[in-house]
């Protein structure tokens, strides 16, 4: 579905059923140069448990018009118009690296709105190197190889994929080159020029899941204190063997923990 | 870094897409030898059939085995996934039924292999999808065959059997100006030799009967993906951006992006016409692809020295071979086949079609058979063989005259080949 935002239409998957306000709402957010797509092992699944899916491209990605912006909390105050266009009454909010800041900007903003927050490939402060910045200013093929290279796990670089016939590492690459010009960059600059007061994640109330990957090498495990001490209501899982995409890395493993975390038990 | 990837091609020849198995320990790739797979309940079934999660089904659909050798084809070809099928031919089938249904056209070239030819002359009309071909060096000739309902451009990298190198960048982008896509059947180059998704192709075919098992003992076909073609933005392609009932209304663009269409290859065109391939021919497959790049090295070095031996001798009127730098495209071989030009060649006798016969009749090290890239030296005569249905004026647009014998060449001593060659060359000029 296209939602129109500040005169530009935002796309949005819904998993393959009609939205319905009325219904709880399940929002996923991707993270920097990737779009709706990464989220297909998850997002299907959840609509046809009765959510309303909305898997959103973010302005400039996918099939979202407009320009991408360079500032997380500029983002998460188009995402809440979207809700809020949507009429959205409650929602779940599952964000992945630079998506996964968003949301957190997110649930401050719609407090009322996010009942559940579900954090991916996130820590704090969440470092760029300037080899990648200044490779992603220039849109060069080394931005994409760089992080195809470093985001996925050793394991993924091996294969043996869930999804039958699929080369992963492949198919991330060609999902960060199908961004439009300079796209990836501003993801970046809006990553690195994030600064949160640690002290203001105590503002997020609801029930939070941090979902980590053992061999995350973009966030890695060892810089998520700041989130483990300050979220009030956060449990986390970490996912062994598994790098920094692990919706796509190990989907069984992230479906399931969402399930079960939103109270669906079997996944 | 020349890829995404952490491994180089060698290693991924050899590991891509598989882990060793954490239960037993095996190292090798198992055959999983069975049909089916026990669902882990009612719910998970449902998901599974409605494709919200992802897994192993039914053995038409998807097998272990056979999932390994697509994982590490799509790997060794820069793709973002593959299917493997039955044979080449049905690769070739499935990549056809998934783009288009009736009332529509393939722009291909005119140097194909002929079970290719036959499917797109005789099979293909009959159910609504008509061929225009064009000589793979009438560049312009690609660009003014495109129609409306044009959904596919078709080729060969060496055409078979006339070797003509099939300019895949130009093409390409003629291809794409046109919201085309561009298929390469890179059967004859393997992989090690050539990557056409790096130059521009947007799906590669492969018959892995060939070079890629290298053993001659399994038939086997592969489509990969390049994951790089815009089908959301092109009209033409109804069936990967549109929603598909067959799934309660999937739109495979929408949900799979860059995968769009290996995902509807394989859970619309296995699952219909099914011409899977067998875990047991997989794994026959995958020990072929573990040694790709020594057997391609010893293969282009033997049938380069081949070519050399055959331009001297007396007995030969001319010989093809797009490494030798009398052949027409020797220019664009070596540009985008730097590593070598593969192991097919083909000459022409002197004394013609019985001169040809007795040829074969007399090597001994060849063998007369209608297969090429096994590692052992095979040798046919198309005129008479692969090719006899032709009329001669589609013999000869396709470059095949009837003196021609196409040799394919194996992986054993060059100086044994070089001996069987020259005794049957001179045996063949006796009356
Ligand atoms: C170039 C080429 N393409 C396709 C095929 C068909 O493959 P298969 O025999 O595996 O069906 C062949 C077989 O000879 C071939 O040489």
């Amino acid at each position: 579905m296209y939602i129109s935002i500040n005169n530009e239409n935002i796309f949005a998957s819904n998993g393959g059923k009609d939205f319905d306000s009325e219904k709880k709402c399940i929002i996923f957010i991707h993270g920097a140069g990737m779009d709706h797509t990464i989220w297909s092992q998850q997002s299907r699944y959840f609509a046809n448990k009765g959510y309303s899916v909305i898997a959103l491209d973010l302005m400039g990605h996918g099939q979202s018009l407009g320009r991408a912006s360079d500032d997380v909390k500029f983002i998460a105050k188009t995402v809440s118009k979207v809700i809020n266009q949507l009429k959205i009454k409650e929602a779940v909010v599952v964000g992945h690296s630079l998506g996964a800041l968003i949301s957190i900007e997110l649930a401050k903003i719609d407090n009322k709105i996010v009942s559940e927050l579900v954090l991916l490939g996130v820590c704090m402060p969440m470092r760029v190197s300037d080899e990648l910045l200044s490779n992603a200013k220039n849109n060069s093929q080394d931005a994409f190889r760089f992080i195809t290279m470093w985001g996925h796990s050793n394991f993924s670089h091996l294969g043996q994929n869930i999804v039958p016939g699929v080369w992963l590492t492949g198919t991330s690459m060609k999902l960060l080159e199908s961004s439009a010009k300079g796209v990836l960059f501003s993801d970046l600059i809006a990553v690195k020029n994030y600064d949160e007061n640690n002290e203001l994640l105590q503002n997020i109330l609801c029930p939070t899941l941090l979902i980590c990957g053992s061999e995350d090498m973009m966030t890695p495990i060892k810089n998520i204190e700041a989130l483990d001490n300050n979220i009030n209501k956060l449990s986390k899982i970490v996912i062994p063997n598994c790098g920094h995409m692990m919706m796509l890395e190990e989907p069984d493993i992230v479906r399931s923990e969402i399930a079960s975390f939103l109270g669906y038990h079997k996944a | 870094m020349s890829g995404p990837d952490k491994f180089n091609f060698n290693t991924l020849s050899l590991h891509a897409g598989h882990r060793p198995d954490p239960l037993t320990g095996a190292r090798a790739v198992p055959i999983y030898q069975t049909t089916s797979y026990v669902f882990q309940g009612v719910e998970h079934a449902a998901s599974l059939y409605n494709l919200e999660r992802s897994g192993h089904i039914y053995s038409r659909i998807s097998n272990p085995t056979v999932s390994v050798l697509e994982e590490r084809l799509a790997a060794l070809e820069g793709g973002v996934g593959s299917v493997c099928t039955a044979s080449g031919q049905s690769a070739f089938h499935l990549a056809i039924a998934t783009l288009m249904g009736s009332d529509s056209h393939i722009v291909a070239s005119s140097a194909l292999y002929g079970g290719t030819h036959y499917m797109l002359k005789y099979t293909l009309p009959r159910f609504g999808i008509n061929t225009t071909y064009v000589h793979p060096r009438d560049i312009n000739g690609f660009k003014s065959a495109i129609q409306s309902n044009t959904k596919l451009i078709y080729g060969e990298t060496i055409g078979n059997p006339g070797l003509e190198v099939f300019d895949i960048p130009t093409i390409s982008e003629i291809a794409h100006s046109n919201s085309l896509p561009l298929m390469i059947d890179s059967t004859f180059t393997t992989p090690y030799l050539s990557k056409p998704l790096d130059l521009g192709a947007d799906i590669i075919m492969h018959s892995v009967t060939k070079f890629l098992g290298g053993h001659g003992i399994a038939i086997g076909g592969a489509l990969i993906d390049g994951g790089k073609f815009d089908w959301g933005s092109a009209e033409n392609f109804t069936t990967l951006n549109q929603p598909y009932e067959g799934y309660d209304g999937l739109n495979f663009y929408e949900e799979f992006g860059p995968t769009a269409f290996i995902m509807r290859a394989r859970s619309e065109g296995l699952r219909d016409f099914g011409a899977c391939m067998s875990p047991s021919n997989a794994f026959y497959i995958i020990q072929g692809v573990e040694t790709l790049s020594v057997r391609m090295k010893q293969h282009c070095e033997n049938a380069y020295n081949v070519a050399e031996f055959l331009e001297t001798n007396e007995n030969v009127s001319w010989v093809s071979y797009p490494s030798l730098e009398s052949h027409k495209d020797y220019k664009l071989a070596k540009k985008i086949l730097p590593k070598g030009s593969g192991a097919i060649l083909t000459f022409g006798i002197k004394g013609g079609k019985e001169a040809g016969k007795k040829f074969i009749e007399k090597l001994n090290l060849f063998s007369h058979l209608a297969n090429i890239g096994d590692a052992k030296s095979l040798v046919i005569h198309p005129a008479s063989t692969t090719h006899q249905q032709m009329t001669p004026e589609m013999l000869k647009s396709a470059g095949i005259g009837e003196d021609l014998v196409r040799l394919s060449i194996g992986i054993e001593d060059y100086d044994d080949l070089i001996q069987d060659l020259k005794q049957a060359l001179r045996a063949s000029q006796r009356v």
